[in-house]
Order: structure tokens, then C-alpha cells, then sequence
């Protein structure tokens, strides 16, 4: 008979039962805290090291801070690696501890089982026994059949994956008809880009001091260079500075601030972009559709916002390294969102993005050094085209894949900044300090030989862009040269010299013709055959932005308020 | 022509065609029956990264169940540029073209750089080292021609039911694929 009281070798197995306790406590403690420190995550989003590395951009030189990065970099893997070997270890150590404890759990409990007491059963009969047994093997029975019924059962039925979390959104269903996008002014320069409205009250002459011809001025908290776009009685502006990147709405019949929405930045978004001041952060002018207003900023933060206000989507498509920093415009072809990336050479692209979502639909490079012109989409027998210029090449392409449709050479100039326009079929290109060039849309391929239908180096615009209601293509140079050409056959029907520097191009609004220097002197001429001055004045800050006429008078972003300009 | 079939009767042209037109009908029926149930059976499949909706957000690496994610850098070698700035292997803007760590993207060096010959190198990834953190596919796409690329690796994948990296992936690029096709590679040839 074995003694009740165990001895000394018979207390092994309760020892080892409790160390194995005590190891799997300690370990799965270590796994958990493990886990939380997230794996690779260390490694891989080491924001340490992104500063290190953006400081030896600042210092190339600095033996001491490379020393620094690589004795950071080899420690960064030795920690991660080290935690995945204590996770691999670790678990197939508690799966052998575990197996132990079971076994010396059990013979722990074996050596320190009492003896039955065969009182405590009470008086049973052998038949009473063998019923009970017999009711408990049925109810065993019963109970796998019903397990085996529930296995069979679900797996005759296919297993539904819970649908995955996604950004995805609702795409736009509904595309703004042509004579909304006409009544409206829905990107820079208009819905097709030429500057023009047909109908604008707007005045010869404003005085800021007395308020004559001004409707409203309200305050834009935030600098940029880029230029409202309008829908309907929504007006929408953009500003930053080097911490946030902002979306304003005001309302185009009162100037109420209706809301400004500080955008969230993209996870992916790199270091903001050094940029020059002429630049600045948000340079480039938004684009609507109606229902969402679409930005892009110098950091490469493309976003998508509703009418209230609320981000839809962001993406980044950085980093950026345009020297003077990123200033094309958006434009937007059905539900594609495109994106013209010139940033120098290799470096330039062109990228198509679902409206509704963010996502990219296409990309296709192109051999353009940087370039700071904004794309146009124009329809041109019965196609659409999306026209961009860029050193040397005016190129275009099919919005809906990115396939070219044909290319012109001959842009000159490093410094590329005037955005084309298309009066019909003829596409006019600006080459800065170089010729003018109009170009028939409707040839395939190189083109630059049969489809020129003319040149000229009269007055072609430095950064400014062209103008042209279909009867007379304005140029503006930077220097103030304006001048009126037949867009049929370039010659100039006169030309006249202002005085200031230009950045904002011309906009023809009805009869007349607004221009504004960069210091906020704006100049009102007639948009006739003859050169006629109907009114000068000025606005008390400076200006970079592009006018936007509307019905009602014009709207004009100065450096730090937006004025709406009406005699009505 | 008449045939005996067994002791006492006969087989006539119009039973022997009947009959065989009756077999052909079951058997046809059977083959139809047969190809049905075979089509109805579910396929087996597998878990994978549609590359060309990869946003590259680097999630792959840490939201895998697996210690060391699934999801590892492969190379299409027929697109590679062979580039000795190499945009996918280089930080941007890199101190010098060198494999010192201050000028690597990769966190763990998996993107192994070799000469072949002036100005042309190879870049071979080393597997085992490999995170999927996607460093690299981004630099590649973004600037270079896209070679570098992501895919879930069959010989780590658990296949789970319901993959986790799939829940957290933003732009919805993970999904299932026939087993007998189990792997998605970017190719020259452009998918819009």
C-alpha cells in the first residue's frame, strides 16, 4: 500500500508544477509586453532616425551624425530582432513548460489523492448503478451527435467574410453638366481654363477708403497665392503656414467665413518642402465638381472635402522637390482628379486619382523638367484632352488612361509658368522669353512639324497666363506689357505697357479686360480691337492671385483679404 | 440483321439504336451532372496583394498575426532599371551612393545592392530579413518604375479566415486568389 504522506522525491512533481505556473506567468507577461511594443514597429517608424537623416541633409558633411545614425540603425535592428527571437523562443518554451505542467499537475494530484470513502456513496443498488451508467454513456451519446449534426450543418454553409474596413467612399455618381460648370467658376481660370466670362458686372474703378465698388472685404486668416473658385453662392480659397494646411468657404453673397477646415495631414506626408516666398504653401487653386471641393498643397497633400466642410480623403503624393515649390493647379475630368507632378528632371508626373476615393487610377512619367503651369482639360472633336506644358514639350493626353495623343516641342525656357488654352481646336502654349506657339489639336504623335499653325514673340507672358474670350487672346507679360492679339493668326491688334510687375493673370470679364500688378494695382481696359483705359485703382495690399469674375462684380484675393468687387 | 443475345431472343436494329440512344442520353446527363457538382465545389483559395492598389502604407509589417509578417518585397527583375541610384534602395536626397546605413531606406537592410558593370547594379532582396515594411516598393514606385512590389509569401501565410492585414488595409489591395494561381507580379505590361 502506498504511505499517505509523500516523501522527499515524491514532491518533485507539485514543485515542478508550480515553477512551470510561476515560467508561464513570467513569460506570457513577456510575450504580451512584447506585443504591445509592436513587433517591427520600433524598426520601421523610427521617428529618431527620420530626424537624424533630415539632419544630415542640412549637415552632409557631419562624420559625428553619421556615426550617430548607424549606432542608432544597428540598434534599432538588434532591439527588433532580439524581441522576435524572445517571441519565437518564448512561445515554444511555454508550449514545452505547459506540456510539464500538465504532466507533473497530474502526478502531483495522483500522490496527494485521498482515499475513497466508500460511506459517502450511501446505500446503491448494482441495478441502480448499471441505470445510472447506462443514462450517462446516452447522454454522452447524444451530446457527439448533436456536436457531429453542428458540424455537419455549418459546414454545408459557406463561411461569410465580414466585409474589410476600407477608406473607400462613394463615388461621385453624378458629373456637373457644361452649363453648370459655364454659370459657375469651378477651377483656375474658369471651368476651361481661357480666363473668360461672357457676362460680369464688374466696376472700372473701386476705392478701398471709401468703399466705393466694394460689396464686402473679409480677412483670409491664413497667406496663399491661390485663387477662389466659385459654385453657386460657395466660395472656396486655400491658405497654410508651416503647421497646418487650411480649406476656406466663404459665402460669395455676404463674405461670411462659413467655415475653414484644417486638413489632417496624410500619414505618408513627408517633411514640409522648403519653397520660395513667391510660392509660398498653397499656391495651387482648388478645383469642385459641386458636391467636393479638391486641394492640393506644397507638401503633396491632395484632399478631398464636402460642401460642409468635412475631409473625405487624403493622399500624399510627395515628396516634392521643386525648387521654387509646387504651384499646378488641380483639374478635374469626370470622376478623375488630376494631378500634374512636374518636379524636375525624372522626377516629373502626371496622376490620375479617383475623385471619390483617392485612389490612383493611373500614373504615366513625362520628360519635362520642373514646371509650375497648371493642366487644362478641353474637349476637341467630340474628345477630351488634357493639355500640359513643360519644358520642351506640350503634350497631350487622353484624361480617362493617361495615353498621350499627340506633343509638341519647343519650350524653351527652364522656367515654365504660363498655362495654356484652348479656343477651339487650336491650343495656345507660351514659351517665357520665347515664342507664343498655336498649335491644331487634332493631329497624333510628334506634331511639332505639320501641326504649328503660328508663332509670334510679340509680348509672350513670363508667369502670367493668357486670356481669350475666342475674338482677342490677351498676353501679360511680368513686366506690364499688354498686349491683344487675333488668336487666328497672332497678330497683335495693338499693345500697350503698364507699370508694376505681373503674376495674376488677366481675366476678361464681358467688355473689359482686369489685370492687377503683384503690389495691388489693377487696371481696367476695354476688350476691344482698339486700346482703351476705363479705370485705375488700387486695392492696399499686394496680390498674386488671378481675379475670378462672376455676374454680380469680381472676386479678388489680395494678401490678406478677400474683396468682392461690385458697382450693383 | 438480326442478333441473338441470349438463349431465345433477339436484338432488332430498332432496340439496338433505342437502347443506345437511351445510354447516350446518361451518359451525357451524367457528364453534365458531373461537371456541375465539379463546378459548384468551392475553389481553394489564398490570401494575396493586389500591387497595383498598394498605397505602400507600410501596415503590412505590423499588422500581420505572425511575429515576422507574411508579406515580403519581391522583385520584378525584367522591369528593374538597374539603376546605380536606386530610389527604392537609396534615401532621398542619400549622402553618397554607398551602403553606409545613414543612405539605406530599407530598415533592416533586405535590399542587398551588387555592381554588375559601370553604371549598372543589381538589387537582390535577402528574405529572411525582409519585414514587408514597404519602404522601399515606395521609393520604387514613386520615382522609379515600380519593379519593387509586395506580395504575401505562401510559405509563412497561415491563410487565415479572416486576414488581419486585409481588415486594416486602406485601400482594399488584399484579397483572395485561386490557390493553383497564388501570387500577383507586377509586370511591364501597365493595368489601368
Amino acid at each position: 500500500m502506498k504511505p499517505l504522506i509523500p516523501t522527499r522525491w515524491q514532491k518533485i512533481p507539485l514543485a515542478l508544477a508550480i515553477a512551470s505556473v510561476v515560467f508561464l506567468v513570467l513569460m506570457g507577461g513577456l510575450l504580451l509586453f512584447n506585443q504591445a511594443q509592436g513587433k517591427v514597429a520600433g524598426l520601421v517608424q523610427s521617428t529618431e532616425l527620420v530626424r537624424l537623416h533630415d539632419e544630415l541633409r542640412q549637415r552632409p558633411q557631419d562624420e559625428a551624425l553619421k556615426q550617430r545614425i548607424r549606432k542608432l540603425d544597428l540598434q534599432l535592428r538588434q532591439n527588433s530582432f532580439t524581441e522576435l527571437r524572445i517571441a519565437h523562443n518564448g512561445t515554444h518554451a511555454m508550449i514545452f513548460v505547459a506540456g510539464l505542467f500538465l504532466a507533473s499537475a497530474h502526478l502531483a494530484r495522483r500522490q496527494r489523492r485521498k482515499l475513497p470513502n466508500p460511506l459517502a456513496w450511501g446505500p446503491r443498488q448494482p441495478a441502480e448503478e448499471r441505470q445510472a451508467m447506462l443514462k450517462t454513456q446516452y447522454a454522452v451519446a447524444a451530446l457527439f451527435g448533436v456536436a457531429a449534426a453542428a458540424a455537419v450543418g455549418a459546414s454545408l454553409h459557406a463561411v461569410r467574410l465580414p466585409a474589410p474596413v476600407t477608406a473607400a467612399l462613394p463615388v461621385a455618381v453624378r458629373f456637373p453638366t457644361a452649363a453648370e460648370l459655364q454659370k459657375n467658376w469651378p477651377a483656375f481660370r474658369g471651368f476651361d481654363g481661357s480666363g473668360y466670362r461672357e457676362v460680369s458686372a464688374i466696376p472700372a474703378t473701386w476705392n478701398v477708403q471709401s468703399g466705393h465698388g466694394i460689396r464686402w472685404k473679409t480677412e483670409v486668416p491664413l497667406p496663399g497665392m491661390s485663387s477662389p473658385i466659385r459654385w453657386t453662392n460657395a466660395l472656396f480659397l486655400t491658405g497654410a503656414n508651416a503647421s497646418s494646411n487650411v480649406v476656406y468657404r466663404f459665402d460669395a453673397d455676404s463674405g461670411t467665413l462659413v467655415w475653414a477646415a484644417a486638413l489632417r495631414r496624410s500619414a505618408s506626408a513627408g517633411p514640409e518642402p522648403k519653397v520660395m516666398d513667391d510660392t509660398g504653401l498653397a499656391a495651387p487653386t482648388p478645383v469642385t465638381d459641386g458636391q467636393r471641393v479638391y486641394v492640393i498643397f506644397a507638401n503633396a497633400d491632395v484632399a478631398a472635402l464636402d460642401f460642409s466642410g468635412k475631409q473625405l480623403w487624403i493622399c500624399n503624393l510627395g515628396p516634392m522637390e521643386n525648387i521654387y515649390g509646387h504651384s499646378a493647379s488641380l483639374a478635374l475630368y469626370q470622376d478623375r482628379l488630376l494631378v500634374q507632378l512636374d518636379q524636375g528632371e525624372g522626377n516629373s508626373k502626371l496622376v490620375a486619382l479617383n475623385a471619390g476615393n483617392g485612389q490612383e487610377l493611373w500614373r504615366v512619367p513625362r520628360p519635362i523638367n520642373g514646371s509650375w503651369a497648371s493642366p487644362i482639360v478641353a474637349e476637341v472633336a467630340g474628345q477630351a484632352q488634357l493639355i500640359t506644358c513643360g519644358q520642351p514639350w506640350v503634350i497631350s493626353y487622353n484624361p480617362l488612361d493617361g495615353t498621350e495623343r499627340w506633343r509638341v516641342t519647343g519650350l524653351d525656357s527652364s522656367e515654365l509658368a504660363p498655362s495654356p488654352i484652348c479656343l477651339s481646336n487650336t491650343v495656345i502654349a507660351c514659351n517665357p522669353d520665347g515664342n507664343a506657339l498655336a498649335i491644331r489639336a487634332t493631329g497624333s504623335g510628334d506634331v511639332t512639324t505639320n501641326q504649328i499653325i503660328w508663332k509670334t514673340d510679340s509680348g509672350t507672358p513670363g508667369v502670367p497666363s493668357p486670356a481669350s474670350d475666342g475674338q482677342r487672346l490677351y498676353f501679360l507679360t511680368v513686366g506690364g506689357q499688354l498686349s491683344c492679339l487675333n488668336p487666328a493668326t497672332g497678330q497683335a491688334k495693338w499693345t500697350h505697357e503698364f507699370e508694376g510687375e505681373y503674376y495674376a493673370s488677366p481675366v476678361i470679364a464681358g467688355n473689359r479686360v482686369v489685370i492687377v500688378t503683384r503690389k495691388g494695382v489693377a487696371n481696367v481696359v476695354e476688350n476691344a480691337d482698339e486700346f482703351c483705359e476705363l479705370g485705375k485703382s488700387e486695392l492696399g495690399e499686394d496680390c498674386n492671385a488671378t481675379p475670378v469674375p462672376a455676374p454680380q462684380g469680381l472676386y479678388l484675393r489680395g494678401g490678406k483679404h478677400l474683396f468682392f468687387l461690385s458697382d450693383l | 440483321m438480326r442478333v441473338a443475345v441470349a438463349k431465345g431472343e433477339f436484338m432488332n436494329r430498332r432496340n439496338f439504336l433505342s437502347g443506345g440512344l437511351r445510354g447516350s442520353l446518361l451518359l451525357t446527363l451524367g457528364g453534365v451532372l458531373g461537371a456541375v457538382t465539379g463546378k459548384a465545389k468551392a475553389r481553394n483559395t489564398v490570401w494575396q496583394i493586389d500591387p497595383w492598389k498598394c498605397t505602400m502604407c507600410g501596415r503590412c509589417a505590423t499588422e500581420c498575426v505572425l511575429e515576422l509578417s507574411a508579406v515580403k518585397c519581391v522583385h520584378t527583375f525584367d522591369m528593374c532599371g538597374y539603376c546605380q541610384l536606386c530610389t527604392g534602395y537609396f534615401e532621398p536626397d542619400p549622402n553618397k551612393l554607398n551602403t553606409a546605413a545613414e543612405n539605406q531606406l530599407c530598415p533592416t537592410g533586405a535590399l542587398v545592392r551588387s555592381f554588375i558593370e559601370d553604371p549598372y547594379y543589381e538589387y537582390t532582396i535577402n528574405e529572411p530579413l525582409c519585414v514587408g515594411c514597404a519602404k522601399c516598393v515606395k521609393g520604387c514606385t514613386m520615382f522609379g518604375n515600380g519593379s519593387l512590389h509586395l506580395q504575401i509569401r505562401h510559405d509563412r501565410c497561415l491563410n487565415c479566415n479572416e486576414c488581419s492585414i486585409a481588415r486594416a488595409c486602406p485601400a482594399d489591395a488584399i484579397h483572395r486568389m485561386p490557390a493553383d494561381h497564388p501570387y500577383q507580379f507586377k509586370s511591364r505590361e501597365r493595368k489601368t
